[in-house]
């Protein structure tokens, strides 16, 4: 069992207990109380068990606090890689040339040492997935600084190696940032490479977004590899380096690499586009993927209000223009609506 | 004990370290140069409290003539650019601005006729009918591009003094220009060199005049680079003043 799953069942036990109370105030049939005692006692030994080995959260205001730190903790973490950052370009000119490699290669080192630490003394792992974050931040640090000190041409190589490093960070606790941080690195290393192998600058992976988007899609199939704490990370991650160069290619003209019109381009991209939205979204429904829900509705909303100022934003009455986009809102509502009903009934 | 993986993060930091110093090694120290270059082709970076890192950034001017014609076709279609469509075609425009710009090596005249022609021009320009003085200058403009080839070894061969001449990894772009009474044409564009920001050593950085970011020119300096066999620079030697 992994923390994910534990999660998972207690709230499904806080779920079952509020029912049961529910039931008890609607005077519902009565359940044996000796059976009622006995599941009480067995869930209160289980919950005991998941607190002390996953630290899940037995109430909405725990998971709530969760959050809360989750997100103080990336905060914090992007603070603390921006004040190293800072640091360093203050006294760089102060330091002699082994001093400033020395500190530069210490300081990943330096933090990956204290996320060891924080690792096995706090069991939440709250610190550790800090101190993992800033030794992302200290070792893409490391990687500019030496490379612009002696000079060196531009290369996608380093882009490796934050993928390694990133990944490397991230597998031994299932750590969610420094993962997708490495995922990305992946998908931008591939698509740079793809350019410089012909002799053109990576940074045309930029220009030319479909570089990232087939990089992004060809990874997409091998996120089930990963560990399941991971998955949804790697999903969510490739899939918006999917999606988000498919938005680019379908609103702007002439940023595709396929030699054709590149008004012919920019209208199959859209019919891509479109296609990739429902598919998206009906894939995540079926397979329960949440995430995939969220980044897919979020791309469909996206494209449609392109599309619509693309179309009609010049020279509609701007009363017409917002009627239109609030009846499709609604239009879509009451699809999912329809969808929702469609899964429980199968389920 | 550590998890495998958490040992090989350890190890990454020191791995780079390891691959910049193979790098380095590999581009050598005996490359061509040295080459002297004052702050007429060197622009100093600004620093502050906050950001002390000495660097300096190359600078060019473009020579004279249409804009984009420095560049032969046959160098430009040795690099892989295509010019199959007719500039005057109406498709022509779209056609050279989707060529995505090319890795290749740029010569560069330092103050030489290049730079004296541009000097003939800005003179005509301004209606004087005499050159302007040295002050009026811009810092930053005395490197001409003149030449450009895929293979770098070709480009020392044709200009081979270093005091005239800097040749350094450059990326290139074609595109149609128009002007106005003109028929349409078919140019190449200096994009950008690389690298184009060079960092000073600590050891050298104190013979740099520093510039604050509210100044626009820094006090006469020579720098002297040279390149490698990676054609990366570094920098041998800096003094304030103006050269001998």
């Amino acid at each position: 069992m992994n923390k994910d799953a534990a999660q998972r069942r207690a709230d499904r036990i806080a779920a079952f207990r509020a029912e049961l109370d529910d039931l008890a105030r609607e005077g519902a049939p009565a359940i044996d109380p000796a059976v009622l005692s006995a599941v009480a006692a067995h869930q209160d030994a289980l919950l005991q068990t998941l607190a002390r080995e996953f630290d899940v959260d037995r109430t909405a205001a725990a998971r709530r606090m969760s959050r809360g730190m989750q997100i103080a903790s990336v905060l914090g973490a992007a603070a603390l890689v921006a004040a190293i950052v800072s640091f360093f370009y203050r006294i760089w000119d102060a330091l002699s040339t082994p001093l400033q490699v020395s500190l530069l290669v210490g300081a990943p080192i330096a933090a990956l040492t204290a996320m060891v630490v924080a690792g096995r003394v706090e069991k939440t792992r709250y610190v550790a997935a800090l101190c993992a974050i800033v030794a992302c931040g200290a070792f893409v640090l490391e990687t500019i600084a030496l490379g612009r000190m002696f000079n060196l041409r531009e290369s996608p190589h380093f882009l490796a190696f934050w993928a390694a490093f990133g990944l490397t960070v991230a597998f031994p606790w299932r750590l969610r940032i420094p993962f997708a941080l490495g995922t990305f690195a992946v998908v931008a290393y591939l698509a740079a490479t793809a350019f410089e192998l012909f002799s053109f600058p990576g940074t045309h992976a930029i220009e030319r977004p479909e570089s990232i988007m087939f990089a992004a899609a060809l990874l997409l199939p091998l996120s089930p590899r990963v560990a399941a704490e991971l998955a949804p990370v790697a999903r969510a991650v490739l899939l918006v380096f999917v999606l988000l160069p498919l938005l680019a290619l379908s609103s702007v003209r002439g940023v595709s690499l396929i030699p054709l019109d590149p008004g012919v381009m920019r209208i199959a991209y859209q019919i891509v586009a479109a296609i990739a939205a429902c598919g998206v979204i009906a894939y995540a429904l079926v397979r329960g993927h949440p995430e995939l829900l969220a980044i897919g509705s979020a791309f469909a909303g996206l494209f449609i209000v392109t599309r619509f100022v693309d179309w009609w934003w010049e020279w509609m009455p701007k009363y017409l223009f917002f009627l239109i986009m609030a009846a499709v809102a609604i239009g879509w509502l009451w699809a999912l609506r329809v969808a929702r009903r469609r899964l429980e009934a199968v389920a | 004990m550590m998890a495998r993986a958490h040992v090989a993060a350890f190890a990454l930091p020191i791995a780079f370290a390891l691959a910049i110093f193979a790098s380095t090694a590999a581009n050598g120290r005996d490359g061509r140069g040295p080459t002297t270059l004052t702050e007429r082709e060197v622009t100093v970076a600004p620093r502050t409290d906050d950001r002390s890192i000495a660097e300096v950034w190359l600078g060019w001017s473009e020579p004279v003539g249409r804009p984009g014609t420095w560049m032969s076709r046959q160098s430009l279609e040795a690099l892989g650019f295509d010019f199959d469509v007719d500039p005057s075609a109406v498709d022509a425009a779209i056609y050279y601005r989707r060529q995505l710009s090319r890795r290749a090596f740029v010569a560069f005249e330092i103050n030489g006729p290049a730079w004296e022609r541009i000097v003939a021009e800005r003179a005509v320009a301004r209606g004087a009918g005499e050159p302007p003085r040295a002050e009026q200058v811009q810092p930053g403009q005395r490197l001409v591009p003149v030449d450009l080839d895929r293979n770098a070894d070709a480009l020392a061969r044709r200009y081979p003094d270093v005091r005239t001449h800097l040749i350094t990894a450059a990326v290139v772009g074609v595109g149609r220009f128009e002007f106005p009474g003109d028929r349409p044409y078919v140019g190449g564009a200096l994009i950008n060199v690389d690298p184009r920001r060079i960092q000073i050593p600590v050891e050298l950085s104190r013979a740099l005049p520093v510039r604050a970011p509210t100044e626009r020119e820094a006090a006469p300096f020579t720098v002297s680079l040279t390149y490698g066999r990676r054609w990366e620079p570094w920098v041998a030697d800096i003094r304030l003043g103006l050269p001998r």
